[in-house]
Parts: C-alpha cells; structure tokens; sequence
C-alpha cells in the first residue's frame, strides 16, 4: 500500500507542476486530468471511494472538460507567447516551497518522536470507515449549516464570475 | 436535530440571502429599462431593507438567549449577535455610500455581491467551528474579489482584484492545510472541544503538528487582516476598488476577521501560545506557540506599515498602509487574553472599522469632484467643502489617536492590555513601546494629510455638494466616534457585559 501511495503522489507532484509550467495551454489541461486521477487514486489508497469517485466525475469529468472548452472557445490563447516560468519570483517560490515542505516533515518527524508510535496508531486506527450513508447524514445533520453557505458561496461565486467575464458592451446599448 | 429551531436561528442570515436574490431578480425583471443612476438608488434601498429587516431579527434574537447549534457550526451568544448588528450597520453605511454614483452598470449584482459579503461576515462572527470558519472566510473573500473587480473600465481595478484573488487562494490554500492539520491533531472541529483536547493531553500545547497547523492558518488569518507579510495585496486593493468597496474592504472584512481571529486563538488553542517575552536585563524568552508568531507580525506590521505609510502619494494606498499598523496595534493585545485584552481588541475594532469608513467615505465624496484620489488632489479642499474636511480630521485624529477622540482610548486599552499580559516582568513591554513610537511615527502622515486638506493652495473650483446620501452617514460616525471618546466605558461595559453572558 505504501508503495502505491508514493507512487500515485509522485505522479500527482509531477502532472502538478507540469501542469503550470508547459507552455502548451492545451497541454496544461491535459495535464491537469492527469493531477486530478492521481488525487483520486490517493483517495482510493486512503480508503474513501467515495470521495475518489466524486473526484473522477466532478473534476475530469465536469471541470477538465468544461477547461477545454474554454481554451477552445477563446480566441488567440494557446499560451506559446507566454513568458519563461523560470525567473527570479520562481526560484524564490521554489524555496519557499521547500521550506514549507520541509517544515511539515520536521513537524511529522518531531510528533512521532514525542508521541509514542503506539498512540499514533491507535488515532489513526480510530478513523472511521466512511460510507456514503455517513457522509449524507454529516452533511445533512451536524453540518447542514456550512453545507447551506457552501451554496451561498458558490451563488456568489457565479455572479461574480459572470460580472467580471461580461464583455464591455459599446455605451449605446446601455439600458435598451 | 430541529430544523425548525435552525430556521429561526438562521433567520437574519435567510432575511439577507432573500435580499440578495430579490436584488438580483428586480434588477432584471423591473427596472430593466431604467437609467443606471436611478436603479442604483432603487438597489440600494433594496439592500437597505433587507439590512434593517435582518437587524430586527437579530435584535429579537439578543432577548431569546444563548444557543450553541451542532458544533458550534451556529453560536448564537449577545456578542456574536452585537457584531452581527456592527457589519450590519458597516454595510449599510457602505450601500449609502455608493448611493449616489454606481461603480458599475451591473448594479443589481453590485448589491448582491456586497449582502453575500455580509452574510460571509455574519456567519463568520457566529461560528466557532473550524470548518464554518473556513466556508464563511472563503464566502466574505470571494464576494469581495469580484467587488474590487467590478470597475472593469478601470486597469487598475482589474489589477488590485486579481493581485488580491492570487494572495487570497494561497492564503486560502494555507488555512485549510492549516485546519486539517489542527483537526488531524485534535480530533475536534468545534473551539471548546479543542480546547478541551489540551486538558486531557499535557503533550497537546507542544505538539508539532499543531503547532505547524497554527501557524499555517495564521498565515490564512494573516492575510485577511492584512498584517506583514501578508499585507502586499492591501495596497494593491485599496487603490484599485472603488473607494466604497475599499471601505468595506478595510472595515467590515476586518471586522469580521479579527473577531474569528480572536476566538480562534482564545477559544481554541489559548494553550498552545507559547511566549514571546523580552523581560528587562534584556533576557528574551521564547516558547513555540503562536505568541512569537503573533509578536513577529505585530511588529513587522507597526514598523512597516507606519514607515511605508509616509511615502504614499495616494490617499487610499495611505489609508491602506495605516490599516496595515492597526492590525499590528490589535495584535499586541492578544497577549492579555487574560486580563482585559479581549475587550480592548473587540472595542478598538468597532472604533477603528467606523473610523477607516468614515475616512473611506470622505475619498468616496471627493475624488470625482477633485479629480482623483492622489493626495495632492485634495488640495485646499477646505474652502470648498468646509463641514467634510472638518469630519476628515475628525476621522484623521482619531485614527491618530489624539484625545479626547475614541482612537486614543482604543490604543490605550490595546497597549494597557499588551502590558498586563505579563504583569509581573512586564515581558511585552518591547511591542508596548514599538506601538507607542510607531503611533508617533504615525502623527506625521495623518497630520500631513490634513496639511493637504487645510492649508495648501486651492484648486479651483466652486463649492462642493455633498450628497446627504454619504453626509449624513458620515457625521453620524463622527458623532460616536466623538461620543465614544467623550465616554469610552459606555461601549466598554457593554462588551464586557457580552462576553460575561457567553
């Protein structure tokens, strides 16, 4: 199982950072189907099918979709005039990069040295199995209120959205 | 499980989301037709209805009692419902703002965006509960990426939106890490139950996956208040939006934010905070937690922001930089969580979001008519509209914080509070005098502001007329600040009265 988690998130780390640094805006949303299968399949190693399979249906195959047609549909944008990804801001994000991951290993590595390894198991032991009958009832009972703003946030999110991508129409048609 | 009993709790927030959605459909439907100055005063009165009406259903819930539903995900206490009532009147103040002049054509979505702002921040207020935290953040930050946004006529405005988007979707990204680190470390998603957590577990408050979750959600936290280094997209901001959008910005939002921020730190992980006290023969002692961390940006921010503060040309990039050292004033006062500094951080962010407002209003009601928001336009400004220079001192002195105006009581009970955090070595004393020089450093530009607005040459020009639209909201601010100033216990005692009933 270790194997395969290492496996499917070096892929998800690789198809990531390919997915923002190919000139090839195409190429990048190809990319970004890749990320999200190797997100699903972490999902599967975790042992929450459920969430892998929403994963599969919503992000590949709604959002990767709905990403080509967009790049399909706007003119002019292939991403080859775009500038080199490697420059002085990217080198300085990669450091702080690492130094965020490299924090969060000395966090892990320290915990463990702390706790006792048999507590650790034992709290991981103690998450549940999540069925998709549990996950319902969470969100209906004890969460139904950020389940309710989830809604609101994604109401607002498309007004806003649709505001800012408008064209500007010329001022003659303003109000007819 | 009653979710009759829900719906009532929820009432004020169902009331504001209802206005949203009349705004959006009336627009459309009914005044289609209409030029845009006109629907804009028809939305805004919307919007303002559906304000008053969701302030009535709070104030009848203050008398229903305290309730606390599922988790926390919904508290409802007379504090979270006083600053429900505060972003309440901080947005209507923002809709007369932008009464008189539309900023966009899309004026029904204008409205709409600014109520689903307001219920992002009455949600985030009410809840104490990791994850509601997280969903009301990310709600109050989408609606306000779109309102910087929404003068699309205008690069800049696209410039601050987008800046302001890309720090808020990292940031966005760090707090939610950040949280499910804390919950991966507590098994808790509610404030109290992680809290209880370090009772049963003495290695809990040294744990390094919480801490390390701490910390990246005060980065999340960081960049909502706008403290250093997370504060590059303020400026940016300021400028771009229309200078009431700016004003909401910079006073509902943080609002709202501090007071998560608040509960997040006393509420939830008060345990873990570590120290960060430089005791007097220079002896500093640190602990991990996120007192060193809250220390840090306290005092990168007053440094900062008061020094970046001076070199501004821009009235609004000042007032940015400005809102960038009070954060760093508040923060001090999170160290005497256990003396008074709640009361002060809660008092001072009233006093500061009006004033900010008030400020933000006076640019709103100038800038068309002076020809810009550079603070060489203000110009004289004096001699053409004498009773709003004379509010801006107002506004301007106490954001100083000279006597006997409310800022300077805030400030004193912020840097009170940062004092008694630890009474008997005075260890904070460092913060305490950093605020106290770094305020005097702050005299200069406010003062220099008013030089502006008094005593340079005139511009030309006849008399300025105001609309009573942002006059009178205006000099209704002015009042309490006055009044607040005059009597600081009034507001002191009733906060304490709230947090005694919580």
């Amino acid at each position: 199982m270790l194997w395969f988690v290492l496996l499917f998130g070096l892929m998800t780390l690789v198809t990531g950072i390919c997915a923002i640094s190919v000139r090839n805006i195409v190429h990048c949303a190809l990319f970004a189907v890749v990320f999200f299968f190797g997100i699903a399949c972490l999902f599967f190693t975790l042992r929450a099918e459920f969430l892998a399979a929403v994963q599969i249906i919503v992000y590949i195959g709604a959002i990767a979709i709905l990403i080509l047609f967009a790049i399909m549909l706007t003119h002019d944008v292939t991403g080859e005039a775009a500038g080199g990804m490697i420059h002085v801001g990217g080198i300085t994000g990669g450091v702080v990069a690492v130094a965020v991951a490299g924090s969060i290993m000395v966090a892990l590595f320290r915990e463990s040295l702390i706790r006792n390894s048999q507590s650790l198991v034992e709290r991981t032991a103690a998450a549940p199995q999540v069925s998709v009958k549990t996950i319902g009832e969470a969100l209906m009972t004890p969460y139904v209120v950020p389940f309710e703003v989830v809604s609101i946030l994604l109401t607002a999110a498309l007004v806003g959205a649709i505001v800012l991508a408008l064209e500007q129409r010329p001022a003659k048609k303003e109000g007819s | 499980m009653n979710y009759t009993s829900l719906f009532g709790y929820l009432l004020g927030e169902v009331v504001l989301t209802a206005a949203a959605f009349v705004i959006l459909i009336a627009d459309v439907m009914c005044h289609r037709k209409d030029d845009v100055g006109a629907r804009n005063q028809r939305m805004a009165w919307w919007t303002l209805t559906g304000l008053f009406l969701a302030a009535v259903v709070y104030a009848i819930q203050f008398a229903q009692g305290n309730a606390n539903f599922a988790d926390g995900t919904l508290v409802i206490n007379p504090l979270n419902l006083f600053f429900k009532e505060v972003i309440l009147v901080i947005t209507a103040i923002t809709v007369f703002f932008s009464m008189e002049e539309p900023v966009s054509k899309h004026v029904g979505e204008y409205y709409a965006m600014i109520l689903f702002a307001a219920i992002g921040m009455a949600f985030l207020v009410t809840s104490e509960n990791l994850l509601m935290i997280f969903v009301s953040i990310e709600l109050l930050s989408l609606s306000l990426y779109a309102l910087v946004g929404f003068q699309k006529q205008i690069l800049r405005s696209a410039e601050g939106a987008m800046k302001y988007f890309a720090f808020g979707a990292v940031s966005a990204a760090f707090l939610l890490f950040g949280l499910s680190y804390i919950y991966g470390a507590t098994n808790s998603l509610s404030l109290p139950a992680i809290a209880e957590t370090f009772k049963g577990d003495p290695l809990m408050a040294r744990s390094p996956v919480l801490l390390i979750g701490i910390l990246f959600t005060l980065v999340g936290f960081g960049f909502k208040i706008a403290v250093v280094p997370f504060h590059l997209w303020a400026p940016d901001a300021y400028e771009g939006a229309a200078a009431p959008v700016a004003g909401f910005v910079a006073s509902g939002s943080k609002v709202a934010s501090f007071v998560a921020l608040t509960k997040f730190l006393l509420l939830g992980v008060a345990p873990a905070a570590g120290a960060a006290t430089i005791s007097f023969p220079f002896t500093p002692h640190f602990t991990p937690g996120w007192a060193p961390v809250i220390a840090l940006m306290a005092f990168i921010s007053m440094v900062w922001g008061n020094l970046a503060a001076i070199t501004q040309t821009n009235l609004k990039r000042l007032l940015a930089y400005s809102s960038v050292a009070h954060a760093g004033y508040i923060l001090v006062a999170l160290f005497g969580a256990k003396a008074w500094g709640q009361t002060a951080i809660y008092f001072y962010i009233i006093v500061y979001a009006l004033t900010n407002l008030g400020a933000f209003g006076v640019v709103t009601a100038l800038a068309n008519k002076v020809g810009g928001d550079d603070i060489r336009c203000f110009a004289g400004v004096w001699r053409r509209a004498p009773g709003l220079t004379v509010l801006m001192m107002i506004f301007m002195l106490s954001l100083a914080g000279i006597p006997p105006l409310a800022g300077f009581f805030g400030k004193f009970y912020l840097f009170a509070a940062g004092l008694a955090a630890d009474q008997m070595q005075l260890g904070y004393l460092w913060l305490v005098i950093t605020a106290i020089l770094m305020s005097a450093v702050s005299f200069y530009y406010y003062l220099q502001v008013l030089r502006v607005f008094y005593v340079n040459p005139a511009s030309r020009g006849g008399p300025i007329s105001i609309c009573p639209c942002q006059r009178w909201p205006m000099t209704v601010i002015a009042l309490i600040i006055f009044l607040i100033g005059w009597y600081p216990t009034a507001l002191l005692d009733w906060i304490q009265g709230f947090l005694q009933r919580v």
